[in-house]
């Protein structure tokens, strides 16, 4: 994993070639003041982030800006005011952002599928639509996606039969082909069974080619489990980056465990032994503290357990 | 806020580590994208069922209305390509609309289905997908093209007079593009399935009302028809030898591929990189679309108009003429086939009439149809129907097929009686009908029998009330006549088809009673060929022409050769022909007389004005 912390203008005119060499010692997306609204809603609010190569959590609630992020780094969307840079290349230009997109794989939240399709003309298709024209890199390509995620015993089956978690899989197939630098997956694990989750987990830790991987999701331990890094986006504006580590650093000396319910808890629940878990300001001396997690420093960051909102 | 702090962690990427970068290099262009898209979804478009419906049901019409059928003579029994083509595409129009809306959903997919936000990140950009939607139109264009193949040389087997023409099956090809052109223009704009529908099912109607050759309950102004994609021309000039169809070939053809640009332009407009190029093609496509509808609702021109007229009026002025086993046969030239199968029932006459003179019979091709389908004929000046009044034009070539059945004299280079024959012929199982009727007309030259009739107008007030009026063409009957047995057995022994035919005709069910003077006769209405009247015989005529056929041939000649000259008097009788034969005289059954009359305030019956015996 590169390091993230890059500051510095971006050169948006350099050449393609140029910029495709300097994302392999430089960040790999980098973010600049970007703001985007939906009306008088502030989607993002002059987001800043440098991201290299590794996996990246992206977490936040709803409504907090991930997936107008996601969007944005997918050339989707563009943003009202700041600037990007995307593998070196920029997305407000048509020709480095068609690089782009030959670089990009994404998994949108909310994916349609032709249903009449088959998961192999479908992927195909979707091959094709990605510039594979040799016939044979890409079947050889379709029968690597399909035995990653899976699906190579369903192949020949109609969408409209395929599970929730199939299509999903399926979805996650497709922005796979290819092999891209920049994975974009937008809660790619919703629908999917426990041991699918953890198959995915598998999957995201054997992709081929050290890719950036943003990974947008409400589940803090596959963040956990999967991303060196980690960022928390809330109410469109990233109040967290770093490691899950860090994540959990958050909420140490807030955590403990006591028999009854804490009454300076601001979040409390029964565990598993019958005991209960705090969190909150301010534990009452002699309190049975407990190491965090990072599920725990979020709900301190995001102000669900008694934070600001604000890093402490 | 901690943005921008450093993240330290090992890369954890397994396996090929080349694979992404490797494809990165390794991929196709722009247009390989494009042809490889557009050629999935081609075989998409050709395994869809509304295309392959409608393939289906053009298929089936192509069978329904070019098959022959037994007894469809003398009905148009003949297919002619300078109809049958038209007929052909007009067929594709079914497949045209699967294509408009397999096209529609096609291009409407990515939408309808919610993945054009996905799309949008592939490479391929909009203008590429939609472009190769627009060439995946080569799916059923190849199954338009095996149609019209495979129709053609179905039809051509039936057999068929005349050649298709290449610009007609062309304009199928442009009709098939037209429709998924304009599906794939809907699709970019309106992605709801019901938009191809409904605009399927609007043009569908037109369309269907503009080749139906009746009916027509939509009303165009006369003229714009031409404008839209297809016009059934087969039932405008189905049986005009080597006329061409009322509006300039080029122009249509220039008018439907002007309409395909502007629709390809339409699908184009809302991901074209470059618009002004579009527009550009859109202002040229509006151009040659605007120049071609002009051109053809200006009508058919005066010249092209007075030559119609004089292929029908004036045969000899375009017919070819060949000697066949010294009888002369004159035709129009696409019927240059058929001469030898007419010569076959002639000579089946002629082989057996004795010191028969062949040189002095010349069989002329007639063109006995009509102006018909109104309102189509609007631009071309030739109708005599359909609301408006009839041009100059109609009227005299009217009047000359109204005269051609009963004037012998009319066209000039006819035998006398003339023998016609006109553009139906048969094939197969109505081969023999055919046959039976131009032998006939032979045998009435043969033994001096009218071929035309006489012209009656009559007002007949019918007993119980009411009326009828009108006029008619009677034809004499021999009555008692040698000849009249004598006519009947030379045709029906012409060919062996003919005799079966001749069999079926003298049925007791085809009899008759007809008012001969002021005597009721019962007699047996043997068709001739073309507009000749044919032969009304006794019920005894051809009861003994029947015998006759029992006989030996050679023992019937014997018989006629003797005393030819006499047996074609009038005075001869079918009582002496069967003496001489030495069979029994078949009995004439009492005819009933048969004349309207009204029950109620409903009337029965067709009043048919007393004809005279043959003198």
């Amino acid at each position: 994993m590169k390091a993230l912390a890059r500051p510095g203008a971006l050169d948006g005119s350099a050449a393609a070639s140029a910029a495709k060499e300097r994302t392999d010692s430089g960040p790999v997306l980098r973010i600049e003041h970007v703001t985007r609204r939906y009306g008088r809603t502030v989607a993002l609010d002059n987001v800043s982030l440098e991201l290299g190569r590794g996996i990246v959590g992206l977490l936040g609630p709803n409504g907090a800006g991930k997936t107008t992020l996601l969007s944005i780094l997918a050339t989707v969307a563009s943003p009202d005011a700041g600037r990007l840079s995307v593998l070196g290349y920029d997305p407000a230009l048509a020709s480095e952002r068609l690089e782009i997109r030959r670089r990009l794989g994404y998994l949108p939240q909310d994916l349609g599928y032709h249903r009449h399709f088959t998961v192999s003309a479908f992927l195909d298709y979707v091959a094709i639509l990605k510039e594979l024209t040799d016939s044979r890199i890409r079947h050889a390509e379709l029968a690597r996606v399909l035995a990653s995620t899976d699906l190579t015993a369903l192949a020949g089956k109609r969408i409209r039969t395929l599970s929730g978690g199939m299509r999903r899989r399926l979805g996650l197939a497709q922005a796979l082909l290819g092999s891209p630098d920049l994975l974009v997956l937008d809660e790619p694990v919703s629908g999917l069974d426990p041991e699918q989750r953890l198959r995915f987990r598998e999957l995201l830790s054997q992709l081929p080619g050290d890719p950036v991987v943003l990974l947008a999701t409400h589940q803090v331990e596959d963040v956990t489990a999967v991303c060196s890094a980690v960022v928390v986006l809330l109410a469109g504006r990233v109040r967290f980056a770093g490691t899950p580590a860090e994540l959990a650093d958050l909420a140490s000396g807030r955590v403990w465990l006591s028999p009854e319910r804490h009454a300076g808890a601001e979040l409390s629940w029964r565990a598993g032994d019958g005991r209960w878990r705090n969190i909150g300001p301010l534990p009452p001396a002699g309190a049975d503290m407990v190491t965090p997690t990072a599920e725990d420093g979020y709900l301190v960051l995001s102000g669900a357990a008694g934070g600001n909102g604000a890093h402490p | 806020m901690t943005g921008g702090s450093a993240l330290n962690a090992p890369s954890r990427a397994v396996g090929d580590a080349s694979a992404g970068r490797g494809l990165a290099n390794l991929r196709g262009t722009g247009r390989s994208v494009l042809m490889l898209a557009g050629w999935r979804e081609a075989r998409w478009l050709m395994r869809s069922p509304l295309v392959l419906g409608g393939l289906a049901v053009s298929v089936w019409l192509v069978w329904l209305n070019n098959r022959i059928r037994p007894g469809d003579f003398p009905e148009p029994a003949t297919i002619f390509w300078w109809a049958a083509d038209v007929n052909v595409v007009a067929c594709l129009l079914p497949t045209t609309g699967g294509a408009l809306l397999a096209a529609q959903l096609a291009a409407g997919r990515s939408r309808r289905d919610g993945m054009e936000h996905l799309y949008r990140t592939y490479p391929a950009s909009a203008a590429t997908r939609s472009g190769a939607h627009l060439l995946s139109l080569a799916g059923p264009l190849i199954l338009a093209v095996v149609f019209i193949v495979a129709a053609v040389a179905w039809v051509a087997a039936q057999p068929a007079i005349g050649q298709p023409r290449w610009w007609v099956l062309a304009a199928g090809l442009l009709l098939v593009a037209l429709g998924g052109v304009l599906g794939t223009a809907l699709g970019s704009w309106l992605r709801h399935p019901m938009t191809g529908i409904l605009v399927a099912l609007a043009l569908g109607l037109i369309e269907i009302d503009l080749v139906l050759t009746y009916s027509n309950p939509i009303h165009l102004a006369g003229g714009i028809e031409w404008l839209f994609p297809w016009v059934d021309t087969a039932g405008v000039l189905t049986a005009l030898p080597g006329l061409t169809v009322p509006y300039p070939p080029p122009a249509h053809l220039a008018e439907l591929a002007g309409l395909i640009a502007l629709a390809g332009v339409a699908a184009l407009w809302p991901v074209a990189a470059s618009r002004r190029a579009v527009a550009t093609i859109a202002v040229a496509a509006l151009a040659i679309t605007g120049w071609s509808g002009w051109d053809q609702v200006q009508g058919v021109s005066t010249k092209t108009q007075a030559a119609m007229a004089s292929q029908v009026i004036l045969p000899g002025s375009v017919q070819r003429c060949q000697l066949i086993d010294g009888v002369r046969y004159c035709y129009y030239p696409a019927f240059a086939p058929l001469a030898r199968q007419w010569a076959d029932a002639v000579d089946g006459v002629l082989a057996r009439v004795p010191g028969a003179a062949r040189t002095a019979l010349t069989v002329r091709q007639v063109w006995d149809g009509n102006f018909f389908v109104p309102p189509l004929l609007a631009p071309t000046g030739l109708t005599s129907n359909g609301g408006g009044a009839p041009s100059k034009l109609a009227t005299t070539v009217s009047n000359f097929q109204g005269a051609l059945s009963k004037d012998p004299r009319l066209i000039i280079g006819s035998s006398m009686p003339p023998v016609y024959t006109d553009a139906n012929w048969g094939t197969g199982s109505t081969l023999g009908a055919a046959q039976l009727a131009l032998a006939i007309s032979a045998a009435e030259w043969a033994t001096g029998l009218p071929t035309t009739g006489r012209a009656v107008s009559y007002n007949y007030a019918i007993p119980g009330g009411g009326s009828t009026s009108g006029t008619a063409v009677l034809a004499c009957v021999p009555v008692g006549q040698a000849r009249a047995a004598i006519a009947a057995w030379l045709a029906a022994g012409a060919t062996p088809a003919a005799r079966s035919a001749f069999v079926s005709s003298a049925a007791p069910g085809a009899v008759v009673s007809t008012q001969v003077g002021r005597d009721w006769v019962a007699t047996v209405q043997l068709a001739g060929s073309g507009p000749s009247v044919g032969l009304n015989a006794t019920v005894q005529a051809v009861a003994l022409a029947r015998r006759m056929l029992r006989l030996p041939a050679r023992q019937v000649e014997s018989v006629l050769a003797r005393r030819w000259e006499s047996w074609l008097r009038p005075a001869a009788t079918t009582a002496e022909l069967a003496s001489a034969l030495a069979v029994p005289l078949p009995r004439q059954p009492v005819a009933r007389p048969s004349l309207p009359y009204t029950r109620g305030s409903a009337t029965y019956g067709i009043y048919t004005p007393p004809t005279q015996t043959c003198g």
